[in-house]
């Protein structure tokens, strides 16, 4: 029986892959007129993430229960949520946050949304996934300002939660647990369907022709040799201050402002960093690590100079910024019907 | 059998079932999935490693535009070694500590190696970034410009151009000269700005390069390929070496299995033939228990019943559903009771007294309702259980009831018994024999019959009884035997041999009836036989002389009056001296005729009348009698018609008995038949061939109730009539003798007032045809 199996799929298996290519090439030629953004440094967010077919709802119910779970903090007065707010922008809309008993964040909250595709997680890429980053702000003495012990001993009190987490796992409440719920969760806010995206896919009339235009200067100027990929950024790093003294010019170089090299150690990665994504960048003021850039105009004029060592005209400025309001899509809470 | 090599399957067994363990877990090791898995994985990475390479040298020739399927490989190549690394899936712990470092070196050097891809792709932004504006700022500041200082711009973009091109140190150089030059060069301020802007981006342009000229000698040197090959030798021929111990433990295990399988093939044999004996024996048990007569069942150790036998079933039909696979044998038990099916129960002693004691196995009788006897009893088994055994006794009970009431007869008896051996000892005597002789069983048994012999038997008469008695044969006989007391009575003794079935005999019975009062009676009886024998002699011979006393006389008077009646020696003178002879004639006639009749009467009685027969001619004798008889019926106005048949045949018979009996029947026809009536003589032959006389008159019969007795001699119906008639009495008793004497029948079919007919048939022999 298992050899006649076998049997037919050897013989099958050419018939496949031949079909597979006449596929592949369909689909690309089918595509070719559509897919002309292949050529250019940015790509259509997809519709899902990669991971959401294999995503079981219920986890990502419990991990937004988690993301907004104040008791994740040491004084049940942070979440996750109070920071990354999903209403404005998965961010703060604060220069730096302000943590658990007022106290002050070190760097400017990156948002949250479309953090699935970022290639490492924090502006130090100190955490390689979701689940490792999750961690973080919970240990954080200036964010929550708590720890796993005390988390899950409030949190095994709650018999909900219990019962939530065991119908999930067979392990119950662990901190593995709760980030891996928490991580299932934020993959699934993306920001799907922007404006500029129905662009790239031929829609030409998706984006206002000055978009369109700060599109090709974003292109020219070299933006978008570093802010490139699905994501509009946050798949490289880069010097802050690539072509100027950005640190010197602005002063009071704190730990913070160390980049990578808090990570590495290394002197070549001092003043690097992540280099973030755009994908929201409309709704996530203020910009940079330090959040010294109040407005998008403020954040395309220091970058041009700083990292692309240019002057850039206002009038080219604000087709850059019109450009980068059009990359913001919407997200659609995860409801798999 | 099975027992004593029971241990060696057992042994065998559990020495494969350890080794069978003990190579589980070793082939565990060799799981080849994971190894699967993990070269799957360490090739992939290989190529991705491939990959990871081409488009880093995409990237540093500024071919990559974006970076996220650089991206994606350095990902998933963080995906493979994290697997490799996991000790549940991976290779670390699985083959060895060598392999385990080896692995650590290659995750470091993939680590470091992607530290450098980070590095290029950063300088590479920069490289490109500047790469586009440069010449774009350089053709804006030297637009239209052809001073030498625009020159050196113009060098300064080729020179870097050439360097980005192919960098080596002299084009670096070079570069770094013409920037000497300008930076030195005396320059108008706008002119100054722009061309430090520029420097600067040369500058840039310079380091960014010179980082990734190092980043590239670095990358291309990585021996990542050359680990992960170490990784997938030793990964190999640590699997390698695994399966060929897994063969080797296969082989054992086959071996094992094989001598295994025969060891248990050999046990389930012997298991089976085990069972079928087994089968078999509780087959025939099963078979014998149904097929005896007696009824079987079994109550298992908790007292149910688990088994019983067709017979026990039809000797407990009465209890109906009771009788059920379960029931407990008290239930059951009182169940038959209730039902009737154990109606009395009769035990032999105390001991069966109580449930225990019946339970021991001690027999009890039980009677059934419907006649039924059984012979029961339950034993305790060896296993706890109880076996009933019941015997169906009816008959042999039925047997003892006949036998009782025949030993009830034998005792009860009218007649005295007597047993004896065959020695002639006495064994046994009844009641009776006790009150006949006065002794008592117990005085006799053992002892000689002669006990109670009178000694009046001879030894010679004894001697012939036991020869006819021993010899199968019975023998009666009386004895005069003696009492207790010494007085004598008589015995009628019937003695036989009493045989058993083969014949053998085995003890003597003696039957005797005390005949002492009708031995007095027959003596006496005897004594009157012999007088009434002497009277009847003395008769015949008074007769035989009365016959010739009487005829003597009575001859001459017949002889006298007749011939004076006839007045043959002259005339009487007076008529009435001739009235007075012819009476004296007719009376002397009649007279002859009586004392005939009666002497023929007695010689009838006596048994001396005897028939003179000779063949005679029926018909003429019937004739000749008619003619003697017609002038009487013609006196007294009767027809007499006869109808003889023609041909008939001759009579073997006495011709002067018959003449008497035509005679008398005739003359008793015309004696009491009326005047104007009818008689009628009929002789025929009938169809058996008998000849047959028929009288019949008209006359007036005979009353049935006296049909019988007119035949004795002396009787008349008489007393009912008026009319006096002639006669004795004697004539239908002398036909009745005659037709008797010739073995003939005679029949009379009369009625009051109308007639009688009279049958006489002849025997068939008799009749003689001519």
């Amino acid at each position: 029986m298992l050899i006649r199996i076998f049997a037919l799929l050897n013989a099958a298996m050419p018939v496949a892959v031949v079909l597979c290519a006449l596929m592949i090439v369909h689909h690309a030629v089918a595509q070719d007129a559509v897919d002309s953004w292949r050529a250019g440094p940015i790509a259509p967010l997809p519709a899902t993430p990669p991971s959401m077919p294999n995503t079981d709802p219920r986890k990502v119910r419990l991990g937004e229960k988690m993301f907004h779970d104040l008791r994740l903090s040491g004084d049940n007065t942070i979440s996750c949520a109070s920071c990354h707010n999903l209403s404005s922008g998965g961010a703060d809309g604060m220069k730096k946050p302000v943590g658990i008993g007022g106290a002050h964040g070190t760097v400017n909250t990156p948002t949250v949304f479309n953090s699935t595709y970022n290639f490492t997680q924090f502006w130090d890429g100190r955490a390689e996934s979701l689940e490792e980053q999750a961690s973080g702000p919970v240990h954080n003495p200036v964010e929550m300002g708590s720890n796993w012990k005390q988390v899950l001993s409030k949190l095994k009190r709650d018999k909900n939660i219990k019962e939530a987490f065991l119908t999930l796992y067979p392990d119950g409440i662990t901190s593995d647990n709760i980030v891996d719920a928490i991580a299932t969760f934020e993959r699934t806010l993306v920001t799907v369907d922007a404006p500029f995206d129905r662009y790239l896919k031929g829609d030409k009339t998706a984006i206002s022709p000055q978009a369109a235009n700060g599109y090709e200067l974003f292109q020219s100027y070299g933006c978008a040799s570093c802010h490139q990929g699905v994501s509009v950024g946050g798949n490289m790093y880069q010097t802050m201050g690539a072509m100027g003294d950005y640190f010197g010019d602005r002063g009071d170089v704190k730990d913070s402002d160390l980049g990578r090299y808090q990570v590495t150690q290394r002197e070549a990665d001092r003043y690097v960093f992540k280099v973030p994504s755009l994908r929201v960048v409309a709704r996530t003021a203020p910009y940079f690590h330090d959040g010294t850039a109040q407005t998008l105009e403020d954040a395309v004029r220091y970058m041009a100079k700083y990292q692309l060592g240019r002057d850039i005209p206002n009038q080219d400025i604000n087709a850059i910024v019109a450009f980068l309001k059009s990359l913001a899509g919407k997200y659609l809470r995860f409801d798999p019907q | 059998m099975i027992r004593s090599s029971r241990p060696l399957p057992l042994l065998l067994l559990a020495a494969t079932a350890a080794l069978v363990v003990a190579f589980y877990f070793q082939t565990r090791l060799m799981d080849v999935d994971r190894h699967n898995a993990v070269s799957q994985d360490i090739l992939t990475l290989k190529q991705l490693d491939t990959h990871l390479n081409e488009q880093t040298l995409k990237a540093v020739s500024l071919q990559l535009i974006q970076y996220d399927s650089l991206v994606s490989t350095v990902n998933r190549m963080k995906m493979l070694d994290k697997r490799l690394n996991a000790p549940s899936t991976g290779l670390y712990d699985h083959v060895g500590p060598g392999v385990n470092k080896q692995l650590k070196i290659y995750t470091s050097l993939m680590l470091a190696k992607i530290d450098i891809v980070e590095s290029i792709k950063s300088h590479t932004a920069i490289v490109r970034n500047t790469l586009s504006y440069l010449p774009l700022e350089i053709e804006r500041v030297t637009k239209g410009r052809h001073e030498p200082e625009v020159m050196d711009i113009h060098r300064l973009l080729s020179a870097v151009l050439q360097h980005n091109l192919s960098p080596s140190e002299n084009t670096r150089a070079n570069v770094l000269a013409i920037m000497n030059t300008l930076r030195s060069a005396n320059l108008k301020a706008v002119d100054r700005a722009a061309v430090d802007n520029a420097l600067m981006h040369v500058r840039a342009n310079l380091k960014a390069n010179e980082a990734i000229s190092k980043d590239i000698e670095k990358f291309i040197q990585f021996p990542t390929i050359r680990a992960l090959d170490l990784l997938f030798e030793a990964h190999t021929e640590f699997s390698t070496a695994r399966i060929k111990e897994a063969n080797l433990y296969r082989i054992v295990l086959l071996v094992l299995s094989l001598v295994l399988f025969a060891g248990l093939a050999f046990a389930l044999l012997r298991l089976r033939n085990a069972h079928d004996l087994a089968e078999r024996t509780s087959r025939q048990f099963r078979d014998a228990a149904e097929s005896i007569g007696e009824g079987f069942a079994f109550f298992d150790a908790k007292g149910r019943l688990s088994f019983w036998n067709a017979t026990f079933e039809r000797l407990h039909q009465g209890v109906g559903e009771s009788l059920h696979t379960g029931i407990k044998f008290d239930t059951f038990y009182k169940a038959c009771v209730e039902a009737g099916v154990y109606k009395d129960v009769i035990m032999d002693d105390a001991k069966n007294h109580d449930t225990g004691g019946r339970a021991r196995g001690h027999p009890y009788v039980v009677k059934s309702s419907g006649d039924i006897w059984m012979l029961a009893s339950d034993s305790r088994m060896a296993d706890g259980g109880t076996a009933s055994v019941r015997v169906d006794i009816s008959d042999s009970k039925h047997a003892e009831e006949e036998l009782r009431k025949l030993s009830r007869a034998v005792e009860q008896s009218p007649v005295s018994v007597m047993i004896t051996d065959t020695d002639g000892y006495i064994t046994y005597v009844n009641p009776k024999f006790e009150d006949a002789t006065g002794y008592a069983a117990a005085e006799v048994i053992g002892q000689r019959p002669g006990l109670i012999s009178s000694g009046e038997k001879s030894a010679s008469q004894y001697s012939e009884l036991w020869k006819t008695i021993s010899n199968g044969g019975e023998w009666n006989g009386e004895f005069h035997n003696k009492r207790k007391d010494g007085t004598l009575f008589w015995e009628y003794s019937s003695i036989s041999p009493i045989k058993n079935e083969r014949g053998e005999i085995t003890s003597y019975l003696a039957v005797k009836e005390d005949i002492t009062d009708r031995k007095r009676a027959l003596s006496e009886l005897l004594k009157a036989k012999e007088q009434a024998e002497q009277a009847s002699h003395a008769k015949t011979q008074f007769l035989a002389n009365m016959s010739h006393e009487l005829r003597t006389p009575l001859n001459a008077i017949i002889g006298f009056s007749e011939i004076i009646q006839g007045q043959m020696f002259g005339p009487l003178g007076n008529k009435n001296y001739v009235d007075y002879s012819t009476n004296i004639l007719s009376s002397g006639q009649h007279l002859l005729g009586v004392i005939n009749d009666i002497l023929d009467i007695s010689r009838i009685e006596i048994g001396t009348m005897d028939l003179h027969e000779e063949v005679m001619d029926f018909t003429a004798l019937c004739q000749n009698c008619l003619g003697m008889v017609q002038p009487q019926a013609d006196l007294a106005k009767l027809i007499l018609s006869a109808h003889l048949q023609d041909g008939l045949p001759f009579l073997h018979a006495d011709v002067i008995r018959i003449k008497q009996i035509i005679l008398n029947l005739l003359s008793n026809a015309v004696k009491f038949t009326p005047q104007g009536g009818k008689i009628d003589l009929i002789a025929r032959q009938e169809d058996s061939g008998a000849i047959s006389l028929i009288i019949r008159d008209t006359g007036y019969g005979i009353p049935q109730d006296k049909q019988q007795q007119i035949l004795e001699p002396f009787e008349q119906v008489s007393d009912i009539y008026t009319r006096n008639h002639e006669g004795s009495g004697m004539g239908l008793f002398l036909v009745s003798s005659f037709v008797k004497l010739h073995g003939g029948s005679l029949d009379i079919d009369s009625t009051v007032d109308t007639g009688t007919t009279i049958t006489i048939t002849f025997p068939i022999d008799r009749t003689i045809t001519a």
